[in-house]
């Protein structure tokens, strides 16, 4: 038997190695050829499903989000509140605690603000309600969100599915707060009181949403990225026996970073009541909880490319609405289909951001040959 | 005592659907994947049967009762290996995070089930309700009446046969896992896949069947709760979802045996009935804020299982060694 021969018989077609650094060419290659692809698996799909082509899929996509003022608004609205989740989960997830609770903290939060907006909502004016409503939120959001992770700190208690059982354990209290205060109309609707309205800012009627998704923004790049706090998240994160050597400690740096995660997402509930629907329901929040979390991951934990990510989703989103609205072929669960490829895809293409793929070169045993004869 | 085998029936129905999709989660676990993704494979496996049952049926005049059993089954295990397919392919293959995949495989399936869905009662022109009648009826005869037993044959015969093979199924893993080499090198692989590679077992093989065919299993469970719970009507309910999470904390109870799963899928299900029948047993009517909270019950004690879990910290009572982490051969 030949070298070439043996040669083929061993060495696999191909082999995966690991990279150290990944060139900045490759990463943007990647990505964009992991979205394009995606792109064209949701025309492909919509295609089969309706008699939209791709081209009709795009452009129906893009009017549909950018067709007037108020369809803009309401595609940076949905970004704002996913940006804002995702912003909530990343030191968390940094830290390696998977807190995937965000809607129960939501919830817990905009339960606090909506119950000082129904019991004092007539009585105190707006400058002394929503500051409160805000804090109790935030309060609230950030402590349901510390439950889990005293016991992950205390005993070890599986984090994932605490912070999973919490969002029920919340969507249940809102469902009995809303049978509460509803009496006996068959919904709670609008909680239609004096004060507690979180108006428009710079004329924008979701301003105050865009304002605190920049600062939220700003401020937890910083915080991850200049800070002893966030410094000690990553070490914790990235090697525990490393934090506990360095003296970092980890239950203080576990419960801070809960709390604050819990905190935002107790601010985004305040956000839903005061702002958006002046009312609480247990599907408040929706599942951008789920969603959030894959942006974060995805996003590898910085703030712009979670930007970019929410955008990109929250574009697909409200463009599957577009179309599911437009032909009749299709309802309005598409946008989770569509926004599944799109994310299945950007996972996928990780792993070649991870790892290289080394082909079988065809030459190699004459490689070798050469080798042999020169030495 | 009417209200109480009543409550027992509820639960035996739903505790069978926890018990399929928990059963698909060990199986998965046990090669070290933690598969979040139960609620979407259910959702899967749910519309994939639904849907094929309910085509069938309308589209010949004299289906077979064959073919309206396994046309269903097959459909659901089908779609819901699939989708295990595409968790394993991300995670195994690609490394991808096993958290994160999962939670995306959920909310694509449960999309998928629910665009599905709306789909068929669209084109049957039946506005938002669509009924696999013939194949709900094949699914859920039962030999109650047979056999006359009264209360009895009420409690342990009034089920169709999935109730009962997911018992046997439960058995079955319980043998494979523990008593056969596929049993043993599967846990290898979820203790120490460098190991396993090492003594020459196929570690990916192993990785990707675990994960397709556990995944089958829990789509099982989502076609019975659409056949045997919704009488083969399709609503766009969610209590799946809760069911399947339900299911992945229970795995932890049942310290991945499928044995102590069998009983704990039961206890699960009577505590998430609890809040319609209790009341009744104790001749108290509560009005809808309590209801709202007896209704935190399966979640609460899921909580407190954990806590304790984690508090009594055993050997023997631990899951795979090496769950959640991606297996690279090459890294150290």
């Amino acid at each position: 038997m030949n070298d070439k021969k043996l040669r083929s018989m061993n060495e696999p077609l191909v082999r995966i190695v690991k990279r150290d650094t990944v060139p900045l060419t490759v990463k943007i290659v990647v990505y964009a050829a992991a979205i394009l692809l995606a792109a064209i698996v949701t025309g492909a799909y919509i295609y089969c499903m309706s008699d939209y082509d791709i081209v009709t899929t795009y452009s129906t996509m893009f009017t549909g989000v950018f067709r007037n003022d108020i369809t803009v608004n309401s595609y940076f609205k949905e970004t704002c509140l996913l940006l804002m989740i995702s912003i909530a989960l990343a030191p968390a997830f940094k830290m390696r605690f998977w807190n995937i609770g965000a809607q129960g903290q939501l919830l817990s939060g905009g339960l606090a603000a909506a119950a000082w907006l129904y019991y004092f909502g007539n009585t105190m004016p707006d400058a002394a309600l929503l500051p409160i409503m805000a804090v109790s939120a935030v309060l609230i959001g950030g402590l349901w969100a510390m439950i889990p992770a005293i016991f992950k700190v205390k005993f070890g208690t599986n984090e994932t599915l605490f912070t999973l059982m919490m969002n029920y354990i919340a969507i249940q209290l809102v469902a009995c707060c809303t049978d509460i205060w509803k009496g006996i109309k068959s919904a709670l609707g609008v909680i239609d009181r004096k004060a507690g309205y979180v108006g428009s800012l710079f004329g924008l009627k979701y301003g105050w949403i865009y304002a605190a998704a920049l600062v939220l923004l700003v401020v937890m790049y910083v915080y991850m990225n200049k800070t002893k706090e966030g410094y000690e998240i990553a070490v914790l994160g990235e090697a525990l026996n490393t934090a506990r050597y360095a003296g970092i400690n980890e239950t203080l740096v576990t419960l801070r970073t809960v709390f604050i995660s819990g905190a935002i997402c107790g601010l985004v509930g305040f956000l839903y009541v005061s702002n958006l629907n002046h009312s609480i329901a247990s599907s408040t929040g929706g599942s951008y909880g789920f969603t959030a979390i894959i942006v974060a991951w995805l996003a590898k934990f910085n703030p712009i490319f979670m930007l970019l990510i929410s955008l990109l989703i929250s574009f697909v989103s409200q463009g599957s609405s577009e179309i599911a609205n437009k032909n009749t072929d299709l309802n309005s669960s598409v946008a989770d289909i569509t926004i599944g490829i799109f994310l299945f895809f950007i996972l996928g293409c990780e792993f070649f951001l991870n790892y290289k793929l080394v082909w079988r070169r065809k030459d190699a045993a004459q490689g070798i040959k050469k080798e042999a004869s020169s030495s | 005592m009417t209200a109480l085998i009543q409550w027992i029936n509820s639960a035996v129905v739903y505790g069978t659907v926890i018990m399929y999709a928990a059963m698909g989660e060990i199986l998965t676990e046990k090669s070290g994947h933690l598969n979040l993704g139960v609620p979407g494979l259910m959702f899967l496996g749910g519309f994939a049967g639904f849907g094929s049952a309910y085509i069938y049926e309308n589209s010949t005049d004299s289906p077979s009762g064959v073919l309206l059993i396994l046309l269903p089954l097959l459909a659901a295990f089908a779609a819901s290996c699939l989708g295990g397919l595409l968790y394993s392919f991300l995670t195994v293959t690609l490394r991808a995070n096993q958290n994160v995949t999962g939670l995306a495989l959920t909310s694509f399936g449960v999309g998928v089930g629910t665009f599905g869905g709306v789909y068929l009662c669209k084109i049957s022109g039946n506005s938002s309700y669509a009924v696999a009648k013939l194949s709900s009826a094949a699914f859920t005869k039962n030999l109650n009446a047979a056999f006359g037993l009264g209360t009895v044959g009420q409690i342990f015969l009034s089920y169709g046969f999935l109730a009962y093979t997911a018992i046997l199924l439960a058995v079955l893993l319980h043998f494979v896992l523990s008593k056969t080499r596929v049993g043993l090198n599967l846990r290898a692989v979820g203790e120490n896949p460098g190991t396993a590679d090492a003594a020459g077992i196929n570690v990916t093989l192993y990785k990707y069947l675990a994960t397709c065919l556990g995944g089958g299993i829990c789509g099982i469970g989502g076609l019975y709760y659409v056949l045997e719970y919704c009488l083969g009507g399709w609503s766009t309910n969610n209590s799946i979802e809760s069911l399947g999470w339900l299911a992945v904390a229970l795995v932890i109870f049942s310290t991945w045996k499928p044995l102590n799963a069998i009983w704990g899928s039961y206890l699960f299900a009577q505590l998430f009935w609890l809040y319609n029948y209790f009341p009744t047993l104790v001749n108290t009517t509560i009005n809808a804020p309590i209801t709202d909270i007896l209704q935190m019950i399966p979640y609460l004690v899921t909580i407190i299982v954990l806590i304790v879990v984690s508090i009594h910290r055993k050997k023997e009572n631990q899951g795979p060694a090496s769950l959640g982490l991606s297996y690279f051969r090459e890294e150290r």
